[in-house]
């Protein structure tokens, strides 16, 4: 009986091996942590975009979206099979730069905005702000924080975390059944060596499987509650006298503004 | 010296062409109803009113004459078009509809910007006026910071409709 148990271990332990990996997962959302690059949709594009005043639904988006009632992803979806284009999971992070005649008023009415769509201020670094805010509310919110002033950057990243998701899904559910086998051989084991073996692999599994349910939990977070991020800038003092910006053709335009009526004598 | 001579000349010529004008044409300086805490100041312009109040607010209303004859629509999106696509003014709500003691509708919008560094109020309201066959661009501005901005823009939006001729 021994004999097989110490035979069983060391195949045991090198599925266990195979598991490990899947603590890689663990990462941060911030967005720095995500890949400077490309994002796949269910065809398998790279959905990666840089520029102002694009529209959300550029990337046919509507068509990827993936909530329950609720307004979450449904992450337990069957392995069996591959994702139809509605089960894609999908992480968005958009930043956003936008001018403004008022930075703090109008941060304060962002926050309010966000708080209002059901999402929450996850940091604030200078000027940068970072928001989560629910997915399906996602393209409200960029809406209202270009309404406040002026974009003169946006960019948005969609990233395919399905295929991911699922092998850790898997992962994570053979590590379960792994440890339920060596808490069955720990019950049979008889002596010291073989009780002290088990439990060391006992820990070590128990340390991966909790790293695995922590990057599920990151990843459903991440799908469930888009990342917004937006700097707020004051306005630039940019009149067509400092030659940056080209004067009107009609002149009586170029005789207003608040430069030629406060600068009357 | 003569130069001098000659640009009060030019300039009491010009005068007395717009008071010629405005006789034959019925269309005079404009004027607005303000309240107390403004003070109109007297410019000598023939076409302009201009009023200021203690705290710096300004207030004042010009008419130009519109040779190209544009609509009101047009000059409307042209002057907006220029605030804020080329001089980085933004829109503050939408534009509304405004009409002068005449009945003369006009559009009326509201901005904010910086000039020298300070966040300023900015609104404008503007008419295309046509009488006796001239086609005229008559615009009202009202600027200041904006806390004083916005103590006084809802008198000024009211003085808009007290606008006349």
């Amino acid at each position: 009986m021994h004999t097989r148990i110490l035979a069983l271990l060391p195949l045991l332990a090198a599925c266990l091996g195979a598991c490990s990996s899947a603590a890689m997962f663990a990462a941060d959302a911030r967005p720095g942590a995500v890949a400077a690059g490309s994002a796949r949709t269910a065809a398998g594009d790279d959905v990666t975009s840089d520029r102002a005043g694009f529209g959300f639904t550029d990337f046919g988006l509507a068509e990827f979206e993936d909530t329950d009632e609720d307004g979450l992803p449904d992450a337990r979806r069957p392995a069996s099979g591959e994702p139809t284009r509605t089960d894609r999971l999908l992480v968005r992070e958009a930043l956003l730069g936008v001018f403004v005649a008022n930075v703090t008023q109008s941060i304060d009415q962002m926050n309010a905005y966000v708080d209002l769509l059901g999402g929450y201020a996850a940091g604030r670094d200078d000027g940068l702000l970072t928001y989560r805010v629910p997915a399906e509310r996602f393209e409200e919110a960029m809406k209202e924080a270009r309404a406040l002033g002026r974009v003169h950057h946006e960019s948005l990243q969609v990233h395919d975390v399905t295929d991911q998701h699922r092998d850790t899904t898997i992962r994570l559910e053979n590590a379960r059944k792994s440890r339920d086998r060596l808490v069955a051989l720990l019950e049979k084991a008889d002596d010291v060596e073989n009780v002290l073996r088990i439990e060391k692999e006992l820990q070590r599994l128990t340390a991966e499987i909790e790293a695995m349910e922590a990057a599920l939990q990151n990843l459903d977070l991440r799908v469930a509650m888009s990342l917004l991020q937006i700097e707020f800038s004051p306005l630039p003092e940019a009149t067509w006298t400092d030659g940056r910006v080209k004067p009107s053709r009609f002149p009586w335009i170029r005789a207003v503004g608040v430069d030629h009526v406060l600068s009357r004598r | 010296m003569s130069c001098r001579v000659a640009d009060l000349s030019l300039r009491s010529a010009l005068c007395a062409a717009l008071v010629l004008l405005t006789a034959c044409t019925g269309f005079g300086p404009p004027k607005a109803d303000l309240p107390r805490d403004f003070l109109v100041l007297d410019r000598h312009e023939p076409s302009t009113f201009e009023a200021t109040t203690a705290d710096g607010a300004r207030f004042l209303v010009r008419d130009f004459v519109d040779r190209d004859e544009g609509t009101l629509a047009f000059w409307s999106a042209a002057l907006h078009d220029d605030l804020v696509e080329h001089r980085g003014y933004e829109p503050v709500g939408d534009a509304a509809s405004v009409r002068d003691s005449a009945g003369r509708e006009g559009t009326v919008r509201t901005y904010r910007t910086r000039y020298e560094g300070v966040e300023h109020g900015y609104l404008t309201g503007l008419w295309v006026i046509e009488t006796s066959g001239q086609h005229w661009i008559r615009v009202a501005e009202f600027t200041a910071p904006t806390e004083e901005f916005e103590a006084h823009v809802a008198t000024v939006r009211a003085a808009l409709a007290t606008l006349q001729p």
